[in-house]
């Protein structure tokens, strides 16, 4: 066989299926431990309290990544994770399938591939501090439990709130907000 | 040395492997303008019979006196091309093995040039210990017609028999009150499903029968010294507070005893008293007195029990036996995971999850139910039976103390369990929980085949978690079915939990006695994983069952067979040749300061009075060669033969010259 008539081994092509093997390295590379270790046993998605309640997959997505299918990172139910590692406590090949759905989450928000409700909540945390912030009924709430009517967070102290901007700025995600809503217009 | 030295050095391509990386040919002509070589060659395959054949010419030919191959590492060749240079007619002693493959080409095929370099280091050093080198002369020393082997189920049980056919006289010597071990336990074996008492009571019986066989139940083994041929082994016979040559296994002390606690050969499922026999199969049908639990009472030495046989005695101490033996074999066995630590599956929790061996007891017909599964909350016998595989195996979790490796039975004994539940209850569905089915064995797979006809369900997913109904004790089970991408949540009436096989606790001791190494998984290290996994690194140890790793029946007993072979070989020779790579004490410079005795990791220092002086030797069987001693010794009066400070010093200084 002619090296023309070879597949490029980074991104092979076979017949309509297409695998990216650098997917799962990355995914590793950014703090998904062991995620190639994974045997599909599925501990994950039965443990898993987003299973019942979601189209969220935990086996699923690992397999995804391992195998390289890219369009995981298109997959709005990789947005559902609870981060509540009942998956990664019973794994039996020590991944750390969380932190996985994390690193995936972080590559798709880079590709601009993260949805829009997730980009409202950035915005959120731009001008409050908070994804969801305090509302007047939870106010009510807590002053009849006897509490302030906001907790010690950037609502009693709003002057650091440009300190989470910074952070947003510093990681990019100010940006990415900038830019896919611009896109989205 | 007043003789001229003339050393041959024989340069392996070992195919690709070395010639691959470094250029060999230069190596062979670089050795030629080292001092003291007459001869250098290179050849592809050196230890092949061409190779050897050229080492025997060359030392006749050139008049050689010693010789360096340069090759892979002498653990693997050393004996070989010692033998092709005592057969070219010089002293076997005087060759000298250069690494240059494991510990050069293979680490550094990306680096040739330092290869090269590193290669030529290592030739150097070793033409230059070659030149150093001194003849030396195997000893042999007489090997005691007698066997050790240590634990007695199936894996002892076989090695003891086959020792025993082969006409050496055999102790075998079992912990527990009765031979049999684990295999006992269990009902029918897969995938013939033969009872396990059918064969393996007959062989127990052969034991007892045997006149080579020295059967020594209810004892440990205390102590071991000596070496290959000649082990003194120190045995600790228990007391069973019954005179063995007087019991004649009537039970009648056993049925007025009024004491009742779990009998651990039914796994606590149901209760035995403080005078007993584990089962009534048992070999030896002996009973035993539990002192833990006899609150003496008496009531066992009445007329109405063992009366005038007076078998029974309260004080009987236990007896330290000594045997010598010429080889040993270690047959200790395993133990099962403790599940219970896997806390999301709730065992011992829930009382409706048991253990695969539990289950085996729950359907044995010499277990508490006769045979009857039922399940432990209400006596019920289930109709839906849950399994989950790999509990504790193929799992990396080293917290929960869960096993990275297969165990390699699991699979089999839940199919067959599976079986079983089709068979003894109308309308039992069994689901088993499985990642992969391991059906590998002789006619495994189509036992799997078969329990798929049957009606055995197969749901391939792991269990996440098991919860119970506290009112029905019916236990959910959550699982997802990998391949359909489906959450399941179903109730069954019973969960059995097919445990992992893991390393017995009670062979550590004998590890630490018998200078044992294990491997990685805690299951004893043998000397070579395919070529000689009945042998260790000891001689004149070898290992036999799954105290070397998990394996079915018929493996152990052909793992036993092998090891009985290789311990008989040693016996029937009637000798065995020691290497000379001991230390020698100059008894002149000794002062008898003792510091090589607590250095010394295998004893074989001692310190002796010798006209009027104390000074130490070295015991040169016991001796493995390792220098301790010498390197330690003040007065420097300890010589490493074959690696003595003048040979290591000359290494040294031939490394240094290249730099």
């Amino acid at each position: 066989m002619t090296s023309e008539g070879m597949r490029d081994p980074k991104h092979y092509q076979l017949g309509k299926t297409q695998f990216d093997p650098d997917l799962i390295k990355e995914v590793e590379a950014r703090g998904g431990k062991n995620a190639q270790m994974c045997y599909q046993c599925g501990t994950c998605t039965a443990g898993c309290p987003m299973t019942q309640r979601s189209g969220l997959r935990v086996r699923t997505v690992m397999r995804k990544a391992n195998l390289g299918m890219r369009e995981v990172l298109d997959d709005p139910d990789l947005w559902l994770c609870t981060t509540c590692y009942t998956c990664s406590d019973r794994c039996p090949r020590r991944i750390i399938a969380t932190d996985a759905i994390i690193a995936l989450r972080n590559i798709a928000t880079q590709e601009h591939k993260v949805p829009m409700s997730m980009i409202k909540i950035m915005g959120s945390i731009a001008k409050t501090g908070h994804g969801v912030p305090n509302s007047e009924g939870n106010m009510k709430k807590r002053v009849l439990l006897g509490l302030p009517e906001n907790p010690p967070t950037t609502h009693t102290y709003p002057e650091y709130i440009k300190d989470i901007n910074k952070i947003l700025e510093v990681t990019g995600l100010l940006k990415i907000k900038e830019e896919m809503e611009a896109e989205s217009q | 040395m007043d003789e001229e030295k003339r050393i041959g050095v024989f340069v392996c391509h070992c195919g690709t492997n070395i010639a691959g990386v470094i250029d060999v040919k230069a190596l062979a002509e670089y050795a030629k303008t080292l001092p003291n070589v007459a001869y250098a060659e290179d050849y592809t395959y050196v230890c092949s019979t061409p190779g050897q054949t050229m080492i025997r010419d060359a030392i006749k030919e050139h008049n050689l006196n010693g010789t360096v191959v340069a090759a892979c590492s002498p653990r693997l060749h050393e004996p070989t091309f010692r033998k092709a240079t005592e057969e070219g007619g010089v002293n076997q002693f005087l060759f000298s093995m250069a690494n240059i493959r494991e510990q050069n080409t293979w680490v550094h095929m990306e680096e040739p040039e330092k290869a090269m370099q590193k290669a030529k280091d290592v030739v150097r050093m070793e033409v230059a210990r070659a030149s150093m080198l001194e003849p030396l002369t195997a000893k042999t020393v007489p090997v005691e017609k007698a066997a050790l082997v240590i634990g007695a189920g199936i894996a002892g049980i076989q090695a003891s028999l086959e020792l025993a056919d082969a006409g050496i006289k055999t102790y075998l010597v079992e912990k527990e009150p009765s031979i049999g071990g684990m295999m006992s336990r269990l009902d029918k074996t897969f995938p013939t499903l033969d009872c396990s008492q059918c064969i393996l009571t007959p062989k127990m019986v052969d034991v007892e029968r045997n006149p080579n066989i020295e059967l020594m139940t209810y004892s440990e083994v205390e102590d071991v010294s000596g070496y290959i041929g000649n082990f003194d082994v120190t045995i600790r016979q228990k007391s069973r507070y019954v005179y063995e040559d007087k019991c004649n296994g009537c039970g009648k002390c056993q049925e007025v005893c009024p004491v009742s606690r779990p009998n651990e050969f039914d796994l606590g499922l149901q209760p035995r008293k403080a005078a007993y026999v584990p089962f009534p199969q048992a070999v030896p049908l002996k009973f035993t007195i539990d002192m833990d639990s006899c609150i003496k009472c008496d009531l066992c030495k009445t007329q109405e029990a063992c009366g005038d046989l007076e078998a029974i005695d309260f004080d009987k101490p236990d007896e330290l036996v000594t045997v010598k033996v010429g080889t040993i074999i270690v047959a200790t066995g395993f133990d099962m995971y403790d599940v219970e630590r896997k806390e999301e599956w709730g065992y011992k929790v829930f009382d409706n999850v048991v253990t695969g061996l539990e289950m085996e007891r729950l359907i044995s017909a010499s277990g508490p139910t006769g045979g009857n599964v039922i399940r432990p909350s209400d006596g019920q016998k289930p109709k839906s039976v849950g399994f989950v595989l790999c509990a504790g195996s193929r799992d990396q979790d080293e917290e929960d103390g869960a096993k990275p490796y297969c165990s390699r039975v699991c699979c089999m004994y839940s199919l067959k369990h599976a079986h079983q539940l089709i068979e003894k209850i109308p309308g039992c569905v069994p689901y088993l929980f499985y990642m992969d089915i391991r059906s590998f064995g002789k006619a495994y797979e189509e036992f799997y085949y078969r329990i798929q006809n049957e009606g055995g369900k197969f749901i391939r997913g792991r269990v996440s978690r098991i919860t119970e109904d506290p009112i029905t004790k019916n236990l959910t089970v959550t699982a997802e079915d990998t391949l359909l991408g489906q959450l399941l949540e179903m109730e069954l009436d019973m969960v059995v939990l097919a445990n992992a096989v893991v390393p017995a606790e009670s062979t550590q001791k004998i590890k630490t006695l018998l200078t044992l190494s294990n491997s990685p998984d805690g299951f004893l290290l043998e000397a070579h994983p395919k070529l000689n996994p009945m042998s260790t690194t000891t001689d004149g140890v070898f290992l036999a069952g799954m105290c070397q790793g998990p394996r079915d029946i018929p493996d152990v007993v052909s793992h036993a067979a092998a090891a009985a072979a290789a311990a008989s070989i040693p016996i029937h020779r009637g000798s065995v040749t020691l290497e000379p790579i001991f230390a020698i004490v100059d008894q002149e410079h000794c002062g008898g300061c003792a510091t090589c005795i607590g250095l010394c990791p295998y004893g074989a220092t001692e310190l002796n009075e010798v006209d009027g002086k104390l000074v130490a030797s070295v015991n040169e069987a016991k001796c493995k060669g390792c220098g301790t001693c010498g390197s330690g010794c003040p007065s420097g009066a300890i010589k490493m033969q074959h690696f003595t400070n003048e040979q290591i010093m000359s290494e040294i200084e031939a490394f240094a010259q290249g730099w």
